[in-house]
């Protein structure tokens, strides 16, 4: 199946994960399209769910929410895991829940305060009702943490992407 | 002292619903100038609260199908910026945390499929001093943000992370 998209939209998707407020005008040089036409691919990506929004990524230590962990939640049943996922997505602390391959595991990235806000956070899914146990690990350092993926350029299928961009400052930007 | 105030947490607030917001919509929603929002974001930016814009991508919808979870055990912590450091190298890896208990490090992966993981799990322990490690494959993800509270403070100060 041929990808839902060419080489000028993947370079698009590129350089808009790194540099996300990019101008149309910008961008519209760096593929060596017409403005409208840049536009129109932005709005199309969107619309196909493909680029599913813009978020401005805040430096979590700055902001004094420096202990992050990740929790392997073992619940005790099959039945356990809607009710959990609702308790787990209510919580303020979660940033990530996601059901693996491990019968009735889910991973669950936390980011708190601090180590004891952690620990209650992590009392809270151990005492809730179905789960059985949680093993948890707390980050001691984080060297990277993007969401960036590598974009697959072309027909042969191999991964290539431009690599770093400057973060969009006034003037350069919407 | 470096200090955001509530206009800043709201102006955060907009920007991370929506990295693309027109200075213009900021200004009318927190009710200031257009340059006096642009002075913000600015030191925002400088100050290193904002660290970027990006746009984010349905990793599906682009064929690259599986994310994953590995812990890994590197033995002997003079093995870990040789780790850390080869970890960086690989675009598929999206994360790289160094944890406190079981195992050492946490690799959070986007690959295409089951072989490109499979390659990339061979490769991995291959590295010097690696002893072992746990995948855990996702199969449904029903949260993933890098969404903060901010609120009014005194922002903190901290030692950028070598490897």
């Amino acid at each position: 199946m041929p990808l839902p998209f060419d080489d000028i939209d993947a370079i698009i998707l590129d350089h808009l994960q790194a540099q996300g407020r990019m101008t149309r005008s910008r961008l519209a040089a760096i593929v060596g399209r017409s403005v409208p036409a840049v536009s129109a691919r932005m709005r199309r990506l969107e619309e196909e769910g493909i680029i599913t929004g813009f978020h401005a990524a805040l430096d979590f230590r700055r902001l004094g929410q420096a202990t992050t962990a990740f929790c392997w939640v073992t619940l005790r049943g099959k039945r356990d895991a809607v009710p959990f996922r609702e308790f787990a997505l209510g919580h303020q602390d979660v940033l990530e829940v996601h059901a693996v391959t491990e019968a009735t595991v889910h991973v669950v990235k936390l980011r708190c305060q601090d180590p004891s806000t952690l620990q209650q956070t992590v009392d809270a899914l151990s005492d809730w009702p179905g789960v059985r146990r949680v093993l948890t690990c707390v980050v001691d350092e984080t060297y990277k943490e993007t969401r960036r993926i590598p974009i697959p350029l072309g027909g042969d299928g191999v991964a290539g992407t431009a690599r770093s961009f400057p973060v969009a400052r006034n003037g350069d930007d919407l | 002292m470096e200090r955001i105030d509530d206009i800043d947490v709201r102006i955060l607030n907009l920007l991370q619903e929506n990295g693309r917001m027109k200075r213009n919509r900021i200004a009318e929603e927190v009710g200031l100038s257009v340059p006096s929002v642009s002075e913000r974001m600015r030191k925002l930016e400088e100050r290193g609260v904002i660290t970027g814009y990006h746009a984010v991508i349905d990793a599906k919808r682009i064929h690259i199908d599986i994310t994953a979870f590995i812990r890994v055990m590197v033995d002997g912590s003079e093995y870990y910026p040789e780790f850390v450091r080869r970890a960086l190298e690989l675009d598929e890896v999206l994360e790289v945390h160094s944890i406190t208990g079981e195992g050492s490090h946490i690799l959070k992966v986007r690959t295409r499929n089951t072989t490109s993981l499979e390659r990339l799990l061979s490769q991995v322990q291959a590295w010097p001093n690696v002893h072992g490690s746990t995948t855990s494959i996702v199969l449904s993800t029903f949260k993933e943000t890098r969404k903060l509270r901010p609120v009014a403070m005194e922002l903190a100060d901290y030692d950028e992370v070598g490897v």
